[in-house]
């Protein structure tokens, strides 16, 4: 968001339904602010690869709009896709042409391909151009639809489990290039994974899919500091709490801990001196997700 | 964009369009080989028994080149379950058509050749009176021919899998019931009907049964 | 200098690369005049949100540790002696408090905290 400026939405999705064998969307919403590096977390099978499809006009929706970068979807994808680079999760380019070639094709379908910047990639990637793509390792493979996406120059990134199946060295290759080309351009990512933890350093922006449906979406650092574990004495009501439990347990003599969500500093006088507040513990953003997971697939659980 | 297309899809099937582009630069210059041709009435028999010897292989060349290039316009895209074809930024309809547009120019090449190989084979022999070489008219027909089987063909390739369970059905039905027809003795026969009307001289692919001479009267 | 920036503390990561540098600046590693790396630079090597770079640096900025100078990058200040030790004092403190914190939460008190610190310089290992 910068300063003053109103900054257009890169992805909104409202009131989205489609329905698959064994999925379904209903009244969906998603949005994308511009410049925002959107993590867009879930448990595998929750939906993810199929909302991303949706969002790109890969499938069509039964109900509600889309708007990537200010066009409706898939009315108008083809101006949308001129600006937009994909990174699938299995491969999808043509395995029959060699490295060399399938850059080639690529560009001749963008205007914007940035040729001497994509041969740069190719030396720094490591990639053999005569060799085909059937024959590259997974990774290779991986930082070939990456470099490709990239030297498009899109304005919208979206990269679904790009990361999935990699070695940890090609990984922060490949997450490097990706901020290097956002702090150049500010262009907006869309980076879906089941991988909570890589996406924690660089991700402005969380939204959590679980079965079909929208669980938090917010900006990183709120989603972070309003997960909390609260050590607290035994015995405190949970009646009229300024923040929600979502879950409390025993913990040794005459303590319990509670993970709250919502918490704000200022309510720790909301604890008496008689169950006096112990200590406030911040969940990792693995921890936080798999919490609002549980909260949100059962009632608040109580553990005697 | 379209060259792009071009290299791609003849990348392919760059082998079998070699290899049949061979054969249909060959055939004429085999077919007149060997001939001891003497400059007297019994020359014209040869030559129109050689020609009418090898005719045939001209119209399978055509359905075979038709086959290569309509699997090669979309085995790609059906390998990578068309993702790739659907995320570049243009239209479905138009990257279909520059896909079968880049395979017809890829046939009308072999065309070409066709021409070629018949012209170079006529141009080392002397015809009789009454006889005459179209080598222009046997490679027309080739293309013809080639592209209403590339057309079909590329058709039948790009249609869904509904579509295609349809179609099957549909054939499946006609062949049950000119079974029944014929069971019962009925004077009804829907396939030689359909036959009929499939290679009938209404159809486009009629040109499977003209005359493929090189050298003609 | 960079290594182990850890997003699951509660410290937002803007604010404990700019602890970095500071320290650095403070112990002269980064010396006056020396080029901090591009905000491109340090968020392709450090897998961090370009924005997080961007406001470590500010904050140094508004320190008055750096300055930001347009199409050239962001390069370290001269520093009067009073004020390089001024800021080595404050990194101390922050670490003490940190460390305090800390040992308060295991249920430690602060002499605790203290008589281990000394064991520690005598080069005593616990």
């Amino acid at each position: 968001m910068i300063d003053g400026m109103q900054v257009l939405d890169a992805i909104q999705a409202r009131g989205l339904s489609y329905r698959v064998e064994g999925f379904a969307l209903s009244n969906f919403n998603l949005t994308v602010p511009g410049g925002a590096v959107y993590g867009f977390l879930g448990p595998n099978g929750a939906g993810k690869t199929t909302t991303i499809r949706l969002l790109l006009g890969l499938l069509r929706p039964e109900g509600g709009s889309i708007k990537v970068l200010g066009r409706a979807v898939p009315t108008d994808v083809v101006r949308v896709l001129r600006r937009v680079g994909y990174v699938p999760e299995r491969p999808h380019l043509y395995l029959e042409l060699t490295v060399a070639e399938s850059i080639r094709f690529h560009s001749a379908f963008h205007e914007r391909y940035d040729r001497a910047g994509s041969d740069k990639l190719v030396s720094r990637f490591g990639l053999p151009p005569d060799r085909r793509l059937s024959q590259l390792s997974k990774g290779e493979l991986g930082k070939l639809m990456i470099l490709q996406a990239l030297a498009q120059r899109p304005d919208l990134l979206v990269l679904d489990e790009p990361t999935d199946g990699l070695d940890p060295v090609v990984r922060r290759d490949a997450l490097a290039t990706i901020l290097e080309y956002v702090s150049d351009t500010g262009a907006t990512v869309l980076i879906s994974s089941h991988l909570v933890h890589e996406l924690e350093r660089f991700c402005d922006w969380v939204g959590v899919l679980d079965q079909g449906s929208m669980i938090a979406e917010l900006p990183m650092h709120e989603f972070k500091s309003g997960l909390k574990r609260l050590r607290v004495s035994a015995g405190a009501a949970t009646a009229d709490a300024p923040f929600s439990v979502l879950a409390r347990e025993a913990a040794g003599v005459g303590s319990e801990v509670w993970t709250v969500r919502g918490w704000e500093p200022a309510m720790s006088s909301w604890f008496g001196a008689s169950h006096p507040l112990k200590e406030v513990v911040d969940l990792d953003l693995e921890e936080a997700f798999v919490e609002l997971l549980r909260s949100s697939r059962a009632p608040v659980r109580e553990v005697a | 964009m379209f060259r792009a297309i071009l290299r791609v899809q003849y990348r392919e099937s760059r082998l079998a369009i070699l290899v049949l582009a061979g054969i249909a630069l060959a055939i004429p210059l085999v077919a007149f080989r060997g001939l001891d041709l003497r400059s007297d009435p019994w020359d014209a028999f040869q030559l129109l028994s050689a020609s009418g010897k090898w005719s045939a292989a001209y119209p399978l060349l055509a359905l075979g080149l038709g086959l290569v290039l309509a699997g090669g316009a979309w085995a790609a895209d059906h390998r990578s379950r068309h993702v790739y074809a659907l995320t570049l930024p243009v239209a479905r309809w138009r990257y279909l058509l520059l896909r079968y547009i880049a395979g017809g120019i890829l046939l009308l090449g072999v065309g070409a050749l066709v021409y070629a190989g018949g012209a170079m084979a006529l141009s080392r022999l002397t015809l009789p009176p009454l006889l005459h070489g179209y080598p222009g008219g046997l490679a027309i027909r080739f293309c013809l021919a080639g592209l209403s089987a590339y057309t079909l063909l590329f058709a039948l390739n790009g249609i869904t899998q509904r579509a295609a369970r349809f179609l099957v059905a549909g054939l499946l039905l006609l062949v049950v019931l000119a079974a029944l027809a014929d069971l019962l003795s009925l004077d009804w026969h829907p396939l030689g009907r359909f036959m009929d009307a499939v290679l009938g001289p209404y159809s486009p692919l009629a040109i499977f049964r003209a005359r493929w001479m090189l050298i003609d009267v | 200098m960079f290594e182990h920036l850890n997003p699951a503390l509660p410290t937002p990561l803007y604010a404990q690369l700019a602890e970095r540098l500071r320290a650095a600046i403070a112990a002269n590693d980064l010396a006056p005049g020396d080029a901090l790396p591009s905000v491109r630079q340090l968020a392709g090597r450090l897998r961090l949100n370009p924005g997080t770079v961007v406001q470590a640096y500010r904050d140094l900025e508004r320190a008055g540790l750096v300055e930001l100078r347009q199409g050239s990058g962001t390069y370290v200040r001269e520093l009067a002696g009073e004020r390089r030790a001024a800021e080595q004092a404050a990194v101390s403190g922050r670490l003490a408090n940190e460390m305090l914190e800390r040992a308060v939460g295991l249920g430690l008190s602060g002499d605790d905290l203290l008589n281990a610190l000394r064991s520690a310089l005598r080069g005593e290992r616990p």
